[in-house]
C-alpha cells in the first residue's frame, strides 16, 4: 500500500434537501488519506462530520465534486469499507455473538469460520463470554464496543469510524485507543476518524483535519510527528502538549469567528 | 450427601445456558395464569347457575350448565360435534392461511411501492367500510354452500389486517439498520431477510392474533349463511330445532376453537419473539 492514496474528495459539497430549505452541510472540501494512515476530523458538532463519512463511504452522492476510493469512484457505497456509526446499530433480535457475525453471513462466510472471527473480535474488545446475551442486556459503553467488534471482523482496508469511543469510560477508551494503534501496526488500515476529543485525535492519528463550521470545509491539517509506535506514554511528551494547545486554540478561534460572524451585525448596531 | 449434591449445584451456578435464567419466571407466571383461569371460569359457571335458579327459565331459553354437559355428553357418541369442528376448522386455518399469504405479499409490495399503496388504498378501506356478512350470500351464491365459499370468506378478513400490518411493520423498519446493510452491500434480499422481516415480525404476530379469531368467526358467518356442516351451521341448527342445550355445546366448542387459535399464535409468537422479553427486568 504505501504512501498511495487511499481515499480522495476533490471540491465535494453536499447539501440535504434542495431549493431554499437546503442545508448545506459540505463546501468544498478536498482531502487525501494515503494507505495505512489514520486522519482524524475534528470540528464543531453538527458541522457536517458524519455527513462527510457518509460521503466517503458512498453512502451519500456528493452534489458536486469526486470521491475515488483506491482510485475508484462509485455510485453506491464503495467495497472495502468498514463503517462505525455514531450509534451502535444492533440488530436487537440477534444475541452478541450473531451482531458481530453478521458481515461475514452478508459475506456469505461459512457459519464456523465465522463463528470463530467474531469471537476473536469480541475478545479483542474485551467482550469475551458475553456472545450469547442481547444488545437490550448491554451497557452503553459495551454496545459501542460490539459494534467496533463486528466492524472489525470484515476488515475491511478501510475504517470510517464516527466517534466511535465516545460515552465510553476512560480506562475502555484509552484501552481501545491502544488497542487501535496496536491494529493499525499490524494490519496497516487506513483509518478516517471522528472525534470530539483532541486528546485522542493528536494520540490517534497521523495528520488531524480541522472543519470549520456548518456547511464544514477543512479549514487547516496539523500533521502529528509522534513517530509511528505509539503507546499512551508519548501524551507526557512536549511535542504532544504542543499540538493539543495549538489545535484548542484552532478550534476556540473557529468558536470565536462564527460567534462573529452570527452576531456581528446587531452588534455593531447596539454599539 | 454433601459430595453428591455439590456436583450438580455447582454445574447449575456457573451454568450459562440462556433458557436458565427465565425458567423459572416464566414456570410461575403460567402457574398464575393458570389459577386465575379455573377461578374466572368457576364464578361464570357459577353465576350462570345462579341465573338460571333465580329467573326459573325454561329449558329452551337459557339451560343450566349441567344440561349442556349432558347434551354433549349423549351428543358426542354420534361422532358429528367433531365432524362439524373438523370442518370449521379446516375452512378456518385453509381461508386464514390463504388470507395470510396474499396479505403478506401484498403488506410488501404496498410498503415498498407508493404507486401500489395510492392505486389499492381506496379499494382496502372500501372493502373495510361493507361488513363481510353482506358480501356473503354472495359467495356462496357463486362458490356453492362447500368449503371453498368459507375458505374465501375466511381469507378476505384476515388478507386486511395482515396487509395493514405487514405494511407498517416494514414501513417502521430502524432506517439506521437499513443503512448499515447498505454499508455490508447487502442484497435486497439479504436486507430483507436479516433486518426487514425480523422487525416487521412483532407487528405481523400482532395482526395474525386479530386473524385468527376473525379467521373462525368468518367460517361460522358462512356456514350461518349456507352450509351443510360447521360449526356455525350446527349453532343455527339446534337454535330451529329449539334445542338449546345442543346450540350451548356448539357455542362452547366455537370458544375453544378461538382461544384454541389464539394461544397457538401467541405461543409460536413468544417463542419467535423470545429476544423482546430479554433485557427488560
Ligand atoms: N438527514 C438530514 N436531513 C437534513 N439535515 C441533516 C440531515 N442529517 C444532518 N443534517 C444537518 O446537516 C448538518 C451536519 O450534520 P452532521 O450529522 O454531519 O454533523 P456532525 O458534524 O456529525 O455533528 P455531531 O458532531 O454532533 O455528530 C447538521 O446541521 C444537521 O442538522
Ligand atoms: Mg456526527
Amino acid at each position: 500500500m504505501g504512501r498511495s492514496a487511499v481515499l480522495e474528495l476533490s471540491g465535494v459539497s453536499y447539501a440535504y434537501g434542495s431549493g431554499p430549505l437546503a442545508t448545506p452541510a459540505l463546501r468544498n472540501v478536498s482531502l487525501t488519506v494515503n494507505g495505512g494512515e489514520i486522519v482524524s476530523l475534528v470540528g464543531p458538532s453538527g458541522c457536517g462530520k458524519t455527513t462527510l463519512l457518509k460521503i466517503v463511504s458512498g453512502l451519500l452522492q456528493p452534489d458536486r465534486g469526486e470521491v475515488r476510493v483506491n482510485g475508484l469512484t462509485s455510485r453506491g457505497v464503495h467495497a472495502g469499507i468498514g463503517c462505525i456509526f455514531q450509534t451502535p446499530r444492533l440488530l436487537p433480535w440477534r444475541t452478541v455473538l450473531s451482531n458481530v457475525m453478521l458481515p461475514l453471513e452478508v459475506e456469505r462466510v461459512s457459519r464456523p469460520q465465522a463463528r470463530m472471527t467474531a469471537e476473536r473480535a469480541l475478545a479483542l474488545v474485551g467482550l469475551k463470554g458475553t456472545g450469547q446475551r442481547y444488545p437490550a442486556e448491554l451497557s452503553g459503553g459495551m454496545r459501542r464496543r460490539v459494534a467496533i467488534a463486528r466492524a472489525l471482523t470484515s476488515d475491511p482496508a478501510v475504517l470510517l469510524m464516527d466517534e466511535p469511543f465516545a460515552s465510553l469510560d476512560a480506562i475502555s477508551r484509552e484501552k481501545l485507543n491502544l488497542e487501535m494503534l496496536r491494529l493499525r501496526e499490524a494490519t496497516g488500515k487506513t483509518v478516517l476518524f471522528v472525534t470530539h476529543s483532541i486528546r485522542e485525535s493528536v494520540l490517534m492519528s497521523d495528520r488531524v483535519l480541522v472543519l470549520s463550521h456548518r456547511p464544514a470545509a477543512v479549514r487547516r491539517e496539523v500533521r502529528v510527528d509522534l513517530g509511528p509506535q505509539r503507546d499512551l506514554r508519548v501524551q507526557d511528551s512536549t511535542e504532544f502538549t504542543r499540538l493539543t494547545a495549538a489545535l484548542r486554540e484552532e478550534l476556540d478561534y473557529g468558536e470565536d469567528e462564527e460567534r462573529r460572524r452570527l452576531d456581528g451585525e446587531p452588534e455593531e448596531d447596539g454599539a | 450427601m454433601n459430595t453428591a449434591g455439590a456436583g450438580p449445584a455447582a454445574g447449575a451456578f456457573e451454568d450459562a445456558e440462556p433458557e436458565t435464567p427465565f425458567g423459572p419466571q416464566g414456570r410461575s407466571h403460567h402457574s398464575w395464569e393458570r389459577y386465575s383461569l379455573a377461578i374466572s371460569l368457576a364464578v361464570g359457571i357459577g353465576l350462570w347457575w345462579l341465573v338460571v335458579a333465580v329467573t326459573g327459565l325454561p329449558r329452551f331459553v337459557l339451560p343450566t350448565p349441567a344440561e349442556v354437559v349432558l347434551r354433549l355428553v349423549d351428543y358426542l357418541p354420534t361422532g358429528q360435534l367433531q365432524t362439524h369442528i373438523r370442518t370449521t376448522l379446516v375452512e378456518a386455518l385453509l381461508g386464514g392461511a390463504l388470507g395470510l399469504a396474499v396479505g403478506l405479499a401484498s403488506g410488501y409490495l404496498l410498503a415498498k411501492w407508493d404507486v401500489a399503496e395510492r392505486l389499492v388504498a381506496p379499494y382496502l378501506v372500501a372493502s373495510q367500510s361493507v361488513p363481510i356478512i353482506a358480501f356473503t350470500p354472495m359467495l356462496i351464491l357463486w362458490f356453492g354452500p362447500g368449503t371453498v365459499s368459507k375458505v374465501l370468506i375466511c381469507a378476505i378478513i384476515v388478507f386486511f389486517p395482515m396487509t395493514i400490518n405487514t405494511m407498517v411493520g416494514l414501513r417502521s423498519v430502524d432506517a439506521g439498520l437499513l443503512e448499515l446493510m447498505r454499508t455490508y452491500r447487502a442484497s435486497r434480499w439479504q436486507i430483507l431477510r436479516m433486518v426487514e422481516i425480523p422487525s416487521a415480525l412483532p407487528m405481523v404476530f400482532g395482526g395474525l392474533k386479530v386473524s385468527g379469531t376473525l379467521s373462525v368467526l368468518g367460517a361460522v358467518v358462512g356456514e350461518f349463511v349456507g352450509a351443510k356442516a360447521g360449526l356455525g351451521y350446527l349453532v343455527n341448527y339446534a337454535a330451529f330445532q329449539l334445542d338449546t342445550p345442543l346450540m350451548f355445546v356448539g357455542l362452547l366448542a366455537l370458544v375453544v376453537l378461538g382461544v384454541g387459535v389464539f394461544t397457538l399464535i401467541s405461543l409460536v409468537e413468544q417463542r419467535t419473539l423470545r429476544w423482546m422479553a430479554r433485557g427488560r427486568h
